[in-house]
Parts: C-alpha cells; sequence; structure tokens
C-alpha cells in the first residue's frame, strides 16, 4: 500500500471543459469507496458564483463530514462552527491565510489554495507530518506549469471539451499531443539530475556528456544559449529545457536535425499556433512523465456529432470518459 | 527576518561593493511574527540605549545559558498577529484569527519558560488562553460544543445520512421507472432513445428536454427528500448561529486585554529581533559597538567580510585607533589605505544603523554622520571634474560630530596644489569636533601639526625583490597592517619612495618597460 500524499491535480482544455466536474465526480466516488483522509483543494480560486457564459451557478463542491479542505479564510466567513481548523498556512511564508480544515457536516466551498509552486509545496510536505497516508485532489490549471512537478502531482485527471470548431479541435490536440512524448532513459535522467536544479532553465550538452552551456534565463531570452547553439551546428547535442519551448525557440531549433530536446514536463510543449497539430517531432522526450489517470470529455459538439467521440492524437492506454452522458457507474478511477 | 537599509542612507556603489547587503543575511532568520523591517539611522541616544539593551541581554543570556537554538525553534512556529492584535480591540475576531491567537499563546508560554532573567512585564498571555480554552476545543480549531450543539450536530449527521439514502432510493426508482442511472454529474445527458425518452416523459420522478438532438434529464426532487434538505440547512443554520454568538462571547472576554496584549505583542516582537541580532553576533564573532563619550574611534580585528571571505587565511584584520581632528594616513600604492577607509566606513555605518559589527572590538563616539568621498574621474551629470566634487564634498557643512573619510586627499589635482590645499584642509580640521581621516601619497603633509599619522605597514623591500612577481604573489606580500608613525620616523616613511617602482615589476607590463625600471632601480 502506498503511503504518504497521493496527489491528484484537475487540468483542463477549456474554461467549461468540465474541469471542477470532474474533480466532484472523482471525489464523490472516493467518499463514497471510504478513501481515508481525503483533502480538496485547489491552484488560485475554484469556481465563480457564476458561469460566464450561462449565467448559472457553476457547480460548487460539498465537502462531506469529515473531510478535509484547503482554502482561504474568506471562503468560511460563513460558516463559523461547522468545520475544524487544523492548521492554517498563514503569512509570511503564504499570501494569504489558507485554512486545512476538517468538515463538522457536509459544507459547500469554493476553495481557492496558494497559486505558486512554493506555496503548494510547504503545504504538501506540512501534510506529510501530519498524514501517513492522505490523497490530496487539487483543482488545477494547465497555465501553470509547476502544476505538472513531480514534487506537486503524482497524476493527472484532464477534463477536455470537444466542439465543432476547428480552432478548438486543434487547440485541444496541442494540449493533448504531449501525452504521447516518450520520456527519456534511466541514464539520460540520471545525468542531467546531476547538472541542474530547481533554478536551471536550459542544459546543452554533447554526446559525451560535456556541459556546453547551463542557463537560468527564460531559454528564449538566453543570448549566450542562442550564441551557442548556432555555433554548435554539426555535433550531436542535447537541449534540456526547464522553462516552455517558445515559438520563437522552436523557431530556431526546428532546422537543427542533430539537436535533442528534452523537456522537464509536459507543460512546455510549444502550444497549438506552433505545432499546428502536426505529429510529434522525434527529437523531443520528456524529462518528467506525465501520469493521467483518465480524461473526461464535454462533448459539446453539434447533433452531427451524435454519441461518436474522436479525440485527436490521445494515447491508447488512457481510459477516457464521458461523464455527462455515459453510464458512469462502470468508470474505475 | 529579512533586513533591509533605509534607501538612499548608503551610496548604491558601496551597498553593493562592500557587502552591506550580504552582511545582512546573517539575520535573515525564520521569524514569522518579525519577517521585515527597514532598518534607519539611529541618533546617539537611541543608540545608547539600544546597545545598552542588547549588551544587557548578552550578559542575562550568558549567565543563565540561554538556549537560543530552542527559542529559534519555537520562533518559527509563533504566528504573526499583526493584523489580529487591532481586531481584539475592535472585536472582530474570525475563527482562524483565534486559532493563530491560541497558537501564539501557547508557544508564547514555551518561549516565556527558556528566558530566565528575561520576563517581559504585563504579560496577559496566561489569562487569555485560559478564556480561549474554555471555549475551544484542545486543538484550538473548534468550539467546544454546548449539549444543545451536540444534539443538533447529531441530528444533522442523521439528517445527511437520511438524505443520502433517499437519495439512493430515489436514483433507485428513477432507474426502476425508466431505466436511466441519475450518477453525479447532473442533468445526465443522453443520446435520445425512443423507448427512453418515452418512459422518462411519462415518469414524475424526472423531467426531460431535447437540447443540441440529447436527452437532458434532471430530476423532480419529491417533497419528502426536500423537507429532510431544508430541515438539515435549518438545523446547520442554527449550530451556525449558536457558533457565532459563542464566537462574540469569547472576544467580549479577550477585548479587555486588548491594550495590554498590544503592548506584549510588540515587546515579544522587539524581543525577538534583539534575540535575532545577539545569537548572529554570538555565531558570527561579532562584537556590539561600545559608545564613548569621547570623539575618537577605536576598532580591533575589524573585518570587512568580503573581502575577509575571497583572502581567507591571508587575510589581516584592521587595528586602529582615531582621534577627533584629523587623522591621516600615509602609504604606497596598494598597500591598502583604500580598503582601511572602507573597512571603517563599513564598520561605522553598521553600528550607526543598530548592528553588531564584524570586529573583536569595536569603540566609537556615535557619529551624527558618516561621509566618505572616494577617488573619482567626476561626474558629467553634474559638470564637476574629480576636483570640483572633491571641494564640493568639503562645502557640506557636517553635523558636529561627524566621521568624514576621504581617499587620497586632494590627489584630483596638481600634486604641488594638491599639498597645499591638504595641509590648510587638514589645518582647518585641527580641533573640530570631527573625526577626520583621510589617505594621502603626499609625504610633505607628513610635517603639518596636529596630525594623527598612520602609515600602511612598509613592505619588507629584500622580500618584495625577491620571489615570482606576478599580482598574486604581491598581494600576498603586501602586510596589510596600518602602524602609527612616529616623529622621529617621518623621514624614514618618506625615503620608501621606489616601492612603487618594484611594485610594477609584478604587473605583466611590456618587457621593455619592465627592463627599464629594472635600470632605474638598479640606479
Amino acid at each position: 500500500m502506498r503511503t504518504g500524499i497521493s496527489t491528484f491535480s484537475f487540468v483542463g482544455s477549456d474554461k467549461n471543459a468540465g474541469k471542477t466536474t470532474a474533480l466532484n465526480f472523482v471525489y464523490k466516488k472516493m467518499h463514497a469507496e471510504g478513501v481515508q483522509n481525503l483533502i480538496v483543494s485547489s491552484i488560485g480560486i475554484n469556481g465563480e458564483s457564476y458561469d460566464s457564459l450561462e449565467v448559472h451557478p457553476k457547480p460548487e463542491i460539498t465537502i462531506n463530514a469529515g473531510d478535509f479542505f484547503i482554502t482561504e479564510v474568506h471562503h468560511l466567513k460563513g460558516s463559523t462552527g461547522l468545520y475544524e481548523i487544523k492548521h492554517l498556512y498563514s503569512p509570511p511564508h503564504f499570501r494569504k491565510n489558507f485554512v486545512l480544515g476538517k468538515t463538522l457536516v457536509n459544507l459547500p466551498l469554493i476553495l481557492e489554495g496558494p497559486n505558486d509552486k512554493a506555496g503548494l509545496q510547504m503545504i504538501k510536505n506540512n501534510l506529510k507530518t501530519r498524514f501517513k497516508n492522505a490523497t490530496l485532489l487539487i483543482d488545477g490549471s494547465i497555465d501553470r506549469q509547476f502544476v505538472a512537478h513531480p514534487g506537486i502531482s503524482d497524476e493527472f485527471y484532464f477534463s477536455v471539451l470537444l466542439t465543432d470548431r476547428k480552432q478548438q479541435r486543434k487547440k485541444l490536440a496541442a494540449l493533448l499531443q504531449p501525452l504521447n512524448l516518450k520520456v527519456i532513459s534511466k541514464n539520460e535522467f540520471k545525468f542531467i539530475s546531476r547538472h541542474i536544479d530547481e533554478n536551471t532553465k536550459s542544459l546543452l550538452f554533447d554526446k559525451d556528456g560535456k556541459i556546453i552551456h547551463k542557463g537560468t534565463e527564460i531559454p528564449f531570452c538566453d543570448s549566450k544559449l542562442l550564441d551557442k547553439l548556432g555555433h554548435e551546428k554539426k555535433s550531436k547535442l542535447t537541449l534540456y529545457l526547464g522553462g516552455a519551448l517558445s515559438r520563437t525557440l522552436y523557431g530556431n531549433l526546428s532546422h537543427m536535425s542533430n539537436l535533442n530536446i528534452i523537456l522537464n514536463n509536459f507543460t512546455l510543449y510549444p502550444g497549438m499556433d506552433i505545432m499546428n497539430g502536426e505529429t510529434i517531432p522525434n527529437n523531443i522526450k520528456l524529462f518528467h512523465p506525465v501520469k493521467v489517470r483518465a480524461i473526461f470529455i464535454q462533448n459539446a459538439a453539434g447533433p452531427t456529432s451524435g454519441g461518436t467521440i474522436h479525440i485527436p492524437a490521445l494515447p491508447d492506454n488512457i481510459p477516457v470518459y464521458n461523464i455527462f452522458r455515459e453510464d458512469t457507474i462502470e468508470i474505475g478511477i | 527576518m529579512k533586513l533591509e537599509f533605509r534607501e538612499s542612507i548608503i551610496p548604491e556603489q558601496q551597498l553593493s561593493e562592500l557587502g552591506f547587503l550580504e552582511y545582512l543575511d546573517l539575520f535573515d532568520f525564520n521569524l514569522p511574527i518579525f519577517p521585515r523591517s527597514i532598518l534607519s539611522p539611529m541618533n546617539s541616544k537611541e543608540a545608547d540605549i539600544h546597545f545598552n539593551e542588547l549588551s544587557n541581554l548578552v550578559k542575562i543570556t550568558s549567565d543563565h545559558k540561554t538556549n537560543f537554538k530552542q527559542l529559534f525553534k519555537y520562533a518559527e512556529e509563533l504566528p504573526n498577529l499583526d493584523c489580529i492584535a487591532d481586531n481584539i480591540s475592535k472585536k472582530k475576531l474570525d475563527p482562524h484569527q483565534l486559532f493563530n491567537l491560541g497558537k501564539f499563546l501557547e508557544i508564547d508560554k514555551k518561549i516565556t519558560g527558556l528566558e530566565h532573567g528575561l520576563i517581559i512585564k504585563n504579560n496577559p498571555c496566561p489569562a487569555m488562553i485560559r478564556i480561549l480554552k474554555t471555549y475551544l476545543t484542545p486543538g484550538l480549531g473548534s468550539f467546544i460544543r454546548s449539549q444543545k450543539e451536540k444534539t443538533l450536530q447529531n441530528e444533522i449527521g442523521k439528517l445527511e445520512k437520511k438524505l443520502s439514502m433517499e437519495l439512493v432510493e430515489y436514483e433507485k426508482d428513477i432507474h426502476d421507472d425508466t431505466g436511466i442511472r441519475m450518477i453525479y454529474p447532473w442533468p445526465k445527458e443522453m443520446p435520445t432513445n425512443e423507448k427512453t425518452l418515452v418512459l422518462a416523459r411519462k415518469s414524475k420522478l424526472v423531467d426531460v428536454k431535447i437540447l443540441r438532438g440529447l436527452m437532458n434529464i434532471e430530476y423532480i426532487l419529491p417533497d419528502h427528500i426536500r423537507k429532510i434538505r431544508d430541515d438539515m440547512e435549518k438545523l446547520v443554520g442554527e449550530l451556525n448561529t449558536s457558533s457565532r454568538e459563542k464566537l462574540n462571547r469569547i472576544t467580549n472576554d479577550l477585548n479587555k486585554f486588548h491594550d495590554k496584549f498590544k503592548n506584549y505583542y510588540n515587546s515579544r516582537k522587539q524581543r525577538f529581533f534583539q534575540y535575532a541580532l545577539v545569537f548572529a553576533m554570538k555565531t558570527n564573532k561579532l562584537c556590539l559597538p561600545e559608545l564613548s563619550e569621547s570623539i575618537e574611534l577605536n576598532v580591533t580585528g575589524g573585518r570587512l567580510p568580503i573581502l575577509a571571505r575571497n583572502r581567507e587565511k591571508e587575510y589581516v584584520p584592521l587595528k586602529l585607533s582615531l582621534k577627533s581632528g584629523p587623522n591621516v594616513l600615509f602609504g604606497a600604492n596598494m598597500a591598502g589605505k583604500t580598503t582601511v577607509l572602507k573597512t571603517i566606513f563599513f564598520l561605522t555605518t553598521l553600528a550607526r544603523f543598530g548592528l553588531p559589527v564584524p570586529a573583536k572590538k569595536f569603540k566609537l563616539h556615535f557619529p551624527k554622520e558618516i561621509n566618505l568621498h572616494l577617488k573619482s574621474s567626476g561626474t558629467l551629470s553634474d559638470n564637476l571634474s574629480g576636483f570640483g566634487e572633491e571641494l564640493d564634498f568639503f562645502c557640506h557643512n557636517w553635523k558636529t560630530p561627524s566621521l568624514i573619510l576621504v581617499d587620497e586627499l586632494f590627489q584630483s589635482t596638481n600634486p604641488i596644489a594638491g599639498q597645499e590645499l591638504s595641509k590648510i584642509f587638514l589645518e582647518h580640521f585641527r580641533g573640530k569636533k570631527h573625526i577626520l581621516f583621510c589617505t594621502t601619497q603626499y609625504p610633505e603633509i607628513l610635517f603639518s601639526e596636529g596630525l594623527q599619522l598612520y602609515s600602511m605597514k612598509d613592505l619588507d623591500m629584500e622580500n618584495l625583490k625577491k620571489g615570482k612577481k606576478s599580482i598574486t604573489d604581491l598581494l600576498k606580500k603586501m602586510p596589510y597592517e596600518v602602524e602609527r608613525i612616529k616623529e622621529h620616523d617621518i623621514v624614514k616613511t618618506i625615503k620608501e619612495s621606489k616601492k612603487p617602482l618594484y611594485i610594477a615589476l609584478h604587473f605583466p607590463l611590456s618587457e621593455s618597460i619592465k627592463n627599464k625600471i629594472e635600470k632605474r632601480l638598479k640606479g
């Protein structure tokens, strides 16, 4: 049995992709299955009071009596006496006051956790001292690249919105495409791990393991990195990136057939406007694997699509569910 | 505890070059109660009180062998109550503030247990924790329930279970009635199926609409389930109201301590600031400045940490005594005169901000101002040459007593005029209640009357001629020590005028230049 804090993050392809609904669904299922020490939180704020498009209340999360939550103190204003404070994560270490609480009755809540990696990591470290085993569910955000850091999330649930719009389909493809990226070998992982730290944004090395450049600047602004890449056109090189593979950088690198690129995590993969939904280049790999537990789809496609689901660029081994339309009883989480 | 110097007090260049900012890292303890402070220069009265308090703290903590490590371990857990202290007087405390207040009171009790001989007077904490413990559970995270509240909570629990079971039954009924499984999330969307659609439309348990060619199924909650939900919400409301009343009672009870607590909390913050200074002093071999009645400055074992770190064992700490009036430091190029000046500037500036200093002993008459003038080639923006800048520096009307540090006095002009001006200005400072400390290479100045004279300890000529001639070698040969020049030594001191030629040989100059220098040396 696994011990420690298992963290599952929920990310969505679009604003209304059903991310919070998926979190609610998984939470309810885990609670029903008797998972102990369930803690629910969010990166930043979850659940605006009203859906901006359809003007009806967005689903808030009801934390069942006896479960845990982490939220900012203002969201507990009307709930005096209905929860127990277990710990307070306060300034100056945190920007706001976040409560680790245990509900005494079923309590509908807006969740708001720290919006930065350091804050989330401090909370996880504190949780480790409080629970031998716990499951942390985080309403995440794909925009926050740190969510993909292995120190933050163990596994992911993706929520994706399917529509008839071509642009949206391309965007979705770009989101799901990095799930197909291969992961580097153990030896490569060990080698790079020895040479990087939290601040490393780029590491360029040759086939003999000679470090040509180590940078802490955002890669596309790192003039020394770009200079060195320009000068080393012939030899076989590997570039590790701890920052995004941006349009400018990808433009500079795409013609270099001798270059292998290793991205720290899947959120650094170029956006759809750069890759244009094309197949994944063979020379791009991942440093940290992306473990996707399941993909939940919300099919907002028109009647012509009917019940047929076609998701572009999806790896074979990841289960896909439509929790809005299917018989969800059989869904394994 | 992040300390910063108030902006614009220390010149930007010295701030980074002399390592002022790195020095503040010595005091960077994890103190949520005192997260940050901007240090301002003190006046002599404030400095006197401050350093006396620190000195007293050093004595008492040494006598009682205070466990600083444990103190700081507790302090890491001591919550910051900056926002809460005021809320006690306004009777506006939230549960999370009570929780933090309780944590503070509990940890403060442990801290006072370690503070032998240092008790903060008028401590309201024991009385306040008694109030909190009357109302809050041992972890301070929730209210102790009255019998009525316990009953309410039990009822709510029962209703939650009942509602859950009723919903399961209701969903089972829907399934039996229509074949549809109503599992979250709702409303359920399903591909249109004629048979199901007919059944759903017929059923009184669900509402069905066709949206985008799909069946959209929604609950029609039966009255008995609505009633359970409404009853439950009512009881939750009662429990909430009762808890808020309790919260009001606690804040009322605590209110009478608001003044005492605010004072105590501020004293506790100040105390930890002082602990941080003293602990950093003990662990980094610093000392507390000692304030002198007479205008003087004595330093023993003074260090410029940024330089000491680079030179390691080769670093020579500073020993120097300056008196009121003009003090002149004579010495060869590269002998370390400017470093001496900068070290004095560094130590005195730290003292002015109330910090312990990197020295074995540091005694000074607390200056109202510290003014440093380093060699400059002038500034275009002020339209002043180096010489103009130096004259401008001396136009300042310094508050008495001030410490005035000048590097290479009037070397910004031709040597004849430079010597004359130096003599005039030094004479001007004779008998003034300032300490003027300047460096010079003008030998004639040394014959002026009423000066405290110092020189950088001589390089051993024999040693200078020997060995490798490289910059590294030269730096190793430099003694970097200051000594007093006695009257009968002045002539001897001046005679060592050929040293710069030997020094030049240690630089990677062209061979033809080096040959010419050697020829001159051979005479």
